[in-house]
C-alpha cells in the first residue's frame, strides 16, 4: 500500500477522533482557567471527592470479585442442561441500564422497602434495620450488583484455562493444596483477575447515574462535573477527570497489550453438575451460586414487576399514568418515546456505519494502521463520560455550532461512546475473516469494493446487526448523555425516569423502568444470538 | 503461456523467506515446486499470483513482466490448501464469482458456469453452500473457481494435503483433466515426492528460498542434479569415494573394499565424489558380496521388506532391499559384520560437497 492510500485508509478513525474526541478536547482545554485549575487541585472538597470516588471503585472491585470467583469456577467447571441460558440470565443484569439496578435498591432498601419492611416485622421495630440507602455503600452494591457478572465471565476464562494434566502433576509433585493452588491457579488467573479488576475498577471510577440515583450525598467527580456543568470551573473537573481516567484507559490497554492470556485449555471437559452433590463443598457452592443469583436478579425484576403490585395498579392503569404525566414544557410520555427512539435509531446507525469504515479501513490498510486503531479504538472505553458530555457542549452545544436542545448533539454525544463499543463487536468478526477468503477473491479477479460487497459485509452481517443491537438499546439506556444534553423539549427515557424519581413519582419511574429494561433485555438478547462478541471485554 | 520468474526475493522482516528464485516452465506444461515446509513455496506462489509484492525480481508472462499488476489483472487462478470458498455462496456462485467479478454478462457467466460444472463433475450439487460438501466436493469448487475465468496460469498450492488418500487420486484426476483439457500452464506446490511426480512435467525442489534444482520430472526421480535435492527425494544412504576418468565413458570408483568400474555417461567427475542411494537399493549381502561392510545394528520387519542399518566406516547405511523371508536369518547375524551389496544403476553420484 503507497503513502497516499494509506493514509486514505485512516480517514474514518481520524474523523471519528477528531469529531468526538479531539475538538471537545480541546474545548476543555480552552475553557480552563490555570487559576481554577491550581484552586481545585489543592481543593480539600476536591481532595474528598477523588479519595470518595477511589474507594469506593476500590471497594466495588475487590467484593466484585470476590463474589465473582467461585461463580466462574462454577461456571467454567460443571456442565448441566440450561447453562447458557443461566449464564445469560446472569449477564442481564450486566446489560440492564444502570438506573434499573439503582431503583431496585430503591425499592429493595428504601426505609419502607421490601426488606427493611421484612426485617421490622420480624424484629418488632417501627425503625428501618438496614440504613445504606443515599451513601457510598448503596453505590458499592449496586456497582458489585452490576459487575459481578462481568468479573465472573472474565475470570471463567481464567479457569478454563487450566488445564487438569497440569493440576494432577502440580498434586503429585508438590503434594500440598497450597503449593498446587499457587503453581497452578493462581498462574493462570493472574492475568484474568488483573483484567477484571481494572474494568471493573475503571467503570466504578466513571460512575454517574448510580450516585446520582442511589449515593444521597455522596457524589463523585463524574457527578460534580454535571453539577457544575454551566459553570466555568467545570472545565478544570473535566480536564482533571480526564487526565485520570486516560490514565487508567492507557494502563487497561498497556496490560491488554503486554499480558499473555492462555486459551482454553481443553482438558478437562466439563464435569457434570451431579458430582457437587456428593459432597458438602459441591453443595455448599450450589447455595452459593443460588444466592448469587437471588442477589443478582432480584433488583432487576422487583422494580419490573412492584409497580404493578401495588394497591390498585394494573399494568394498563400504570401505563395511563404515564401517559397522564407532564413532563417539561408539557412533553408527553408518547414525545419522550419517540425521541428516545429516534436518537437511538440514529445512533445506531451512525455508530454502525462508521464502525464499518473504521474497521475496513484498518483492514484494507492492516500493519501498522490496523494495530494502531484497534488499541486507539480502546482507549474511549473507559473514557470519563461526564467530560466528554462536557466538552460536546462547549464545542458544539454553545461553541462552533449551537446544537444544545437539538436532538443532533444527543445523538452526537451518544455515538463517541458507542462507537468504540460497535467497532470491538465488529472488529473481532471481521478478524474472523479468513485472510484466504480476501487472498481468493482478490487473487479471482475482486477489487477491493467488490469483495467487501460479495464476501466480508454477508459473512460479518451477523455481527453488524448485533452491533447495530446493541448501539440501539445501549442509547435507550445512555444516562449519562441524556442528563446532559435534554432539556425541557428534548428528553429521553432514562432523564423521564429520572423527573419522576425526583418528583417523588416512584411507581411511574419504576413502571417506564421496566419498560426500557424488557426493550433493552430483548434487543440484547437478540444480539447476543447473533454475535457472541457483544461480551468480549478485553 | 509461459511463465518465468526471475531473482525473486521476499523477506518478512528478518526472515529471507525468498532470495532469488528464478524458474521457467513451458506454455502448457506443469511445475512441481517441491520442498520442505518453510523453505518459500507458498511465497513464490502468493507472488506468482500477486498476493504478495516481492521486494526484488520479476514475475514474466509470456515475455510481460506483471511484477506490479494487482491479482485481478494477472488472470490466475489459484487453488489454496484447503478451500478457501466462500460461506455465504452457493456452487454455482462460487464458480461464478471470478466472472462476476470481472463484469461478465449473466448470460456468459451461466454458460461458462454451466461448462465448469461439468468439467469438475458436480453437476447436480449447484445450488449447496460449501458447508453441505464433502472435502473432496469443495475441493473440486475450488477448482471449478481457479479456472471459470479464462486464467493464464493455474497455481496450486498443496491442494491435496488436507485429503485423506482415496480424495487424493480422485482430486488429482480432476486436477490432470483440467489441466488437459485447457492446456494450462500450471505451477503445482506441494511438499509430498509423491505428488510432485505424480503431477509435475518438470520438478523445482526448493531449500532456504531459493531454487535447488530444476529437471524433467524422470530425471529428478532417477538422477537428481545435486546432493541436497537426491537426499531430499530419498537417497538417505551416502559413501565417499575417490572417482577417475580412465576414458571417455569409464570411471573407477574406489571405495573401502577395494575398486570397481563403471560405464559413465555423466558429467566429467574426478575425485572425491559422493555415491547416494536409496535404501530400497542397498541389501545384506549373504555370500558377503557387496562395496561396504560394517556390524549389523537392528533389523526391523516391515511387512514387504527387511529394513536393516549397518554401521560401517563411512557412517550408518539403511538397507531396505532385504526379502521379508530374510528376516530371521538377518535378525541371527545382529552384532557381526556383514557386507552391503549397492545397486549402482540406481545409485547417484555426484561431485562431493561436504558430508
Amino acid at each position: 500500500m503507497n503513502g497516499v492510500k494509506g493514509l486514505l485508509t485512516f480517514v474514518p478513525f481520524l474523523f471519528f477522533l477528531t469529531l468526538f474526541y479531539l475538538v471537545p478536547l480541546v474545548f476543555i482545554v480552552g475553557n480552563v482557567s490555570f487559576t481554577d485549575f491550581i484552586g481545585i487541585i489543592g481543593d480539600s472538597y476536591i481532595h474528598r471527592l477523588l479519595y470518595g470516588t477511589f474507594v469506593q471503585a476500590l471497594l466495588s472491585t475487590a467484593l466484585a470479585l470476590l463474589l465473582a470467583l467461585p461463580l466462574a469456577f462454577f461456571f467454567a467447571r460443571y456442565s448441566f442442561k440450561g447453562k447458557r441460558v443461566l449464564e445469560y440470565v446472569l449477564l442481564t443484569t450486566f446489560f440492564v441500564p444502570a438506573f434499573t439496578v439503582a431503583e431496585g435498591l430503591i425499592v429493595l432498601l428504601g426505609e419502607r422497602g421490601a426488606i427493611n419492611t421484612f426485617l421490622s416485622i420480624l424484629l418488632g421495630t417501627e425503625e428501618p434495620v438496614i440504613k445504606i440507602l443515599y451513601s457510598m455503600w448503596a453505590v458499592v452494591l449496586a456497582h458489585v450488583i452490576y459487575y459481578v457478572p462481568l468479573a465472573a465471565l472474565i475470570l471463567e476464562q481464567g479457569f478454563s484455562s487450566i488445564d487438569q494434566d497440569l493440576v494432577d502433576a502440580a498434586r503429585v509433585f508438590s503434594g500440598s493444596l497450597l503449593r498446587t493452588l499457587r503453581a497452578v491457579y493462581l498462574n493462570a488467573l493472574a492475568p484474568y483477575m488483573v483484567a477484571a479488576s481494572l474494568l471493573v475498577f475503571a467503570f466504578s471510577f466513571i460512575t454517574y447515574s448510580t450516585p446520582m440515583l442511589v449515593g444521597g450525598r455522596f457524589t463523585t467527580m463524574e457527578v460534580e462535573i454535571y453539577a457544575t456543568r454551566f459553570r466555568p470551573i467545570s472545565s478544570s473537573l473535566a480536564l482533571l477527570q480526564l487526565s485520570l481516567t486516560l490514565a487508567i484507559s492507557t494502563v487497561i490497554i498497556l496490560f491488554r497489550e503486554r499480558s499473555y492470556f492462555p486459551p482454553p485449555a481443553g482438558y478437562p471437559a466439563e464435569e457434570p453438575i451431579s458430582r457437587l452433590l456428593s459432597k458438602p463443598s459441591g453443595v455448599l457452592l450450589l447455595v452459593y451460586v443460588m444466592a448469587i443469583y437471588v442477589f443478582e436478579i432480584s433488583p432487576v425484576i422487583i422494580p419490573m414487576i412492584n409497580p404493578f403490585f401495588e394497591a390498585g395498579q394494573t399494568p394498563l392503569g400504570v401505563f395511563r399514568g404515564l401517559q397522564e404525566f407532564k413532563f417539561g414544557f408539557g412533553l408527553s410520555f408518547n414525545d419522550i418515546l419517540y425521541q428516545s427512539l429516534a436518537v437511538a435509531v440514529v445512533v445506531s446507525t451512525v455508530s454502525t456505519t462508521l464502525s464499518i469504515c473504521i474497521v475496513w479501513s484498518s483492514k484494507v490498510s492492516g500493519g501498522f494502521v490496523e494495530r494502531a486503531t484497534s488499541v486507539l479504538m480502546a482507549l474511549p472505553l473507559t473514557v470519563s463520560r461526564s467530560s466528554l458530555a462536557l466538552g460536546m457542549l462547549l464545542s458544539y452545544g454553545f461553541g462552533i455550532t449551537k446544537l444544545y436542545g437539538s436532538w443532533v448533539l444527543m445523538a452526537l454525544g451518544q455515538s463517541a461512546v458507542i462507537t468504540p463499543l460497535a467497532t470491538r463487536v465488529i472488529e473481532a468478526s471481521w478478524s474472523r475473516v479468513s485472510r484466504e477468503y480476501r487472498e481468493a477473491a482478490d487473487a479471482h479477479g475482486a477489487t477491493t469494493l467488490f469483495r467487501l460487497i460479495r464476501i466480508e459485509i454477508p459473512l460479518v452481517l451477523p455481527a453488524l446487526i448485533a452491533s447495530f443491537l446493541m448501539a440501539f438499546s445501549s442509547s435507550l439506556s445512555d444516562f449519562t448523555f441524556s442528563t446532559f444534553f435534554s432539556t425541557l423539549n428534548l428528553m429521553t427515557l432514562p432523564v423521564a425516569v429520572n423527573i419522576l424519581i425526583d418528583t417523588r413519582r416512584l411507581s411511574l419511574a419504576l413502571a417506564l423502568t421496566s419498560l426500557i429494561t424488557t426493550i433493552v433485555v430483548a434487543v440484547e438478547v437478540l444480539g447476543s444470538q447473533l454475535s457472541r462478541e457483544r461480551l468480549r471485554v478485553m | 503461456m509461459e511463465l518465468e520468474v526471475v531473482g525473486l526475493k521476499k523477506s518478512f522482516g528478518d526472515f529471507e523467506a525468498l532470495r532469488g528464485v528464478s524458474f521457467k516452465v513451458p506454455s502448457r506444461r506443469t511445475l512441481a515446486l517441491l520442498g520442505p515446509s518453510g523453505c518459500g513455496k507458498t511465497t513464490t506462489l502468493r507472488v506468482i499470483a500477486g498476493l504478495l509484492r516481492p521486494d526484488g525480481g520479476k514475475v514474466i508472462f509470456d515475455g510481460r513482466d506483471v511484477t506490479q499488476l494487482p491479482p485481478r489483472e494477472r488472470r490466475v487462478g489459484v487453488v489454496f490448501q484447503s478451500p478457501a470458498l466462500f460461506p455465504n455462496l452457493t456452487v454455482w456462485e462460487n464458480i461464478a464469482f471470478p466472472l462476476e467479478a470481472r463484469g461478465m454478462s449473466a448470460e456468459g457467466i451461466r454458460r461458462r458456469v454451466r461448462e465448469v460444472v461439468e468439467l469438475v463433475e458436480l453437476k447436480g450439487l449447484e445450488n449447496r453452500r460449501p458447508h453441505e460438501l464433502s472435502r473432496g466436493q469443495q475441493q473440486r469448487v475450488a477448482i471449478g473457481r481457479a479456472i471459470s475465468s479464462e486464467v493464464n496460469l493455474l497455481l496450486l498450492d498443496e491442494p491435496l494435503t488436507a485429503l485423506d488418500e482415496n480424495l487424493r487420486a480422485d482430486i488429482s484426476s480432476v486436477i490432470k483433466n483440467v489441466q488437459r483439457t485447457l492446456g494450462l500452464t500450471t505451477v503445482y506446490v506441494t511438499h509430498n515426492q509423491l505428488e510432485a511426480f505424480m503431477m509435475g512435467d518438470f520438478i523445482a525442489t526448493m531449500f532456504d528460498g531459493l531454487v535447488d534444482s530444476y529437471a524433467d520430472a524422470q530425471t529428478m526421480y532417477s538422477k537428481p542434479p545435486t546432493e541436497r535435492t537426491a537426499r531430499f527425494l530419498g537417497f538417505t544412504n551416502r559413501l565417499e569415494a575417490e572417482a577417475e576418468l580412465l576414458g571417455p565413458d569409464i570411471l573407477r570408483l574406489v571405495l573401502p573394499r577395494g575398486e570397481l568400474r563403471l560405464n559413465w555417461h555423466g558429467p566429467r567427475l574426478e575425485g572425491r565424489v559422493s555415491i547416494l542411494f536409496r535404501p530400497e537399493d542397498a541389501s545384506i549381502s549373504i555370500d558377503e558380496e557387496g562395496l561396504l561392510e560394517g556390524e549389523l545394528l537392528s533389523s526391523t520387519f516391515a511387512g514387504r521388506n527387511v529394513v536393516a542399518h549397518v554401521k560401517t566406516s563411512q557412517g550408518l547405511v539403511k538397507c531396505a532391499g532385504n526379502d521379508s523371508s530374510r528376516y530371521r536369518a538377518i535378525s541371527e547375524m545382529i552384532g557381526r559384520r556383514v557386507a552391503v551389496a549397492i545397486d549402482l544403476d540406481k545409485a547417484v553420484l555426484i561431485k562431493a560437497d561436504g558430508p
